[in-house]
């Protein structure tokens, strides 16, 4: 009876039982699908002129002004904003992941930092512009300064999280077998969570990205994030669709490198 | 026989003011190449003890002393295993076994301690039957394999004392019994002197050359068997009559301890109310 019960099931539910695997190509023409899907609907109201250029410009439009912006200096602006990401974010990784090591390992390095950077963690980063601009400037380092202070406090208390993970069992073995405290940091809490450190960094490294248009309105003359500002000035609609959209896929490389890597430095997690 | 392990006068206790004692004067000896077996109804206190032992746990009093030396920490000469697997998971099987070899204390060990070290490594890599898993990383084998490693990585630096808290409790019965001869005939043949922490009894008498009954709140020792089976046990054991009394006479002995008792006019008035 169960037999015939099963045999009889249709194949179509069997891909709404959860977490069933895909198979592979039905995967990647469902991804092409959820962007194309969108793209139809865009495409679809502006031919039908139900909304203004002004407000939507249809892809083509789009498509022309991303032409034309080629043709000038997108691939400098893309490059100085892919250095102020970049620079700000790998400083916060540099001061964030130690700091975070320490708290989630030290009590007394909990009680002396969680709290005031759970403080300081709530302040939006943008509040800290005029701040930035009286100590720091107007160069670059202004910007950068405004991409470390929007991550390097979120990266502490998840790197402490991480090394708080490491089992008590992992830490005691190795003291049984004959490791000094600094050992255990070394080969068991640093080792063992380097892999959600790293995916910690990429989560970051998103987050990064949205906070460089705000880094950007701190007198830019360059850069993704300010040609968005600018074309918002002209009423460039295309054109703040384009900026918005190149951000998108850098930032869609960025999360793939990093899985990328995060699948070749650990074969042995999630086995 | 010399002693390996001395426990003299020990006390336990936690929370604020040491209000509440966990072990209370416990003392006995393990001789060299002995397994002792602990069990205990469960809040005697066997795991603290075993803890102590490892020096993971600071004692409130009283001495513990291996091979005469008394003990201030967690150290190699005491290997320990845990009910649930510690392998490091980023590790294969044999970088797991080799970890002590990364740490300093052992950077300037002479060359010939090294080779000898390796070779043991080796040796028991193969008497465990993990030869075919070496390259394997721990998230790779099963519960009954994952554990024998940890065993053999406990013993790779051949310790005074082998503490085992557990170490089958989270195996089916089939692979735990596999692993209880293979652990005794391993054992056998080190002398490896080891002291096990289970609730299991049929397996405390099976593997121990003593089995010690902890008595809890507080948690002290009640009683001491001494098992006959010597050096020749198989399976069969299980259900020899003299074995099947063993146990019983320890079951026994537990459920003293515990003094729970029935209460008939309670569980009238639960049922009828």
């Amino acid at each position: 009876m169960a037999l015939t019960l099963s045999r009889r099931r249709p194949a179509r539910a069997r891909r709404a039982v959860l977490r069933a695997p895909l198979p592979r190509i039905l995967y990647a023409a469902l991804s092409i699908l959820g962007f194309m899907a969108p793209l139809a609907v865009w495409a679809w109201i502006t031919h039908e002129h139900w909304v203004g250029a002004i407000f939507l410009p249809s892809p083509g439009r789009v498509g022309t002004a991303l032409a034309h912006w080629m043709r000038a200096r997108l691939a400098y602006d893309t490059e100085i904003s892919v250095y102020r990401v970049t620079m700000g974010f790998a400083l916060a990784a540099v001061v964030g992941v130690p700091v975070g090591l320490c708290i989630g390992v030290y009590k007394w390095c909990e009680a002396l930092l969680q709290p005031i950077n759970d403080f300081v963690r709530y302040m939006p980063a943008s509040a800290f512009i005029p701040l930035v601009i009286l100590w720091v400037g107007i160069g670059e380092g202004s910007k950068i300064s405004i991409i470390f202070i929007g991550v390097v406090f979120q990266i502490v208390v998840m790197v402490a999280d991480a090394a708080r993970a490491i089992p008590d069992g992992y830490i005691e073995t190795a003291y049984t077998m004959g490791a000094t405290p600094g050992e255990v940091v070394h080969h068991v809490v640093w080792r063992g969570s380097w892999p959600r450190i790293v995916d910690i960094l990429r989560i970051n490294m998103g987050w990064a990205w949205t906070y460089l248009v705000v880094a950007e309105m701190v007198a830019a003359d360059s850069g993704l994030g300010y040609a968005i500002l600018q074309a918002q000035r002209f009423l460039d609609t295309a054109r703040i669709f384009v900026g918005i959209m190149v951000i998108g896929l850098i930032g869609l490389a960025f999360d793939l490198l990093f899985r990328l890597l995060h699948r070749r430095l650990f074969p042995w997690y999630r086995a | 026989m010399t002693t390996a392990l001395t426990v003299r006068n020990l006390d336990k206790t936690f929370g604020p003011q040491e209000a509440s004692p966990v072990l209370s004067d416990v003392s006995f000896g393990v001789q060299r190449g002995e397994f002792l077996a602990i069990v205990g109804a469960s809040g005697c206190g066997k795991s603290t003890l075993l803890r102590l032992l490892a020096g993971l746990e600071q004692a409130t009093a009283g001495d513990i002393l291996v091979n005469g030396r008394a003990l201030t920490g967690p150290g190699p000469e005491r290997g320990m295993v845990f009910q649930r697997s510690t392998l490091f998971p980023w590790l294969t099987v044999w970088e797991n076994m080799r970890f002590p070899r990364r740490l300093r204390r052992t950077l300037w060990a002479p060359t010939g301690d090294v080779s000898r070290s390796a070779q043991r490594r080796e040796a028991l890599l193969q008497l465990m039957g993990l030869a075919g898993v070496r390259d394997r990383y721990p998230a790779h084998l099963s519960g009954g394999m994952q554990q024998r490693v940890n065993i053999a990585r406990a013993l790779v630096a051949n310790p005074a004392v082998l503490l085992m808290d557990e170490p089958f409790g989270a195996l089916d019965a089939q692979t735990r019994e596999t692993m209880h001869d293979l652990v005794f005939h391993l054992f056998a043949r080190e002398a490896t002197t080891t002291v096990l922490v289970t609730h299991d009894v049929d397996e405390a008498v099976y593997l121990g050359d003593r089995v010690m009954v902890l008595a809890p709140n507080p948690g002290r020792v009640d009683a001491l068997f001494d098992m006959p089976w010597g050096e020749s046990r198989t399976q069969d054991l299980r259900m020899d009559p003299e074995f099947i009394a063993m146990k019983r006479a320890i079951v026994e002995r537990i459920r003293a301890t515990t003094s729970v008792h029935t209460d008939h006019e309670l569980l009238g008035r639960m049922t009828n109310p």
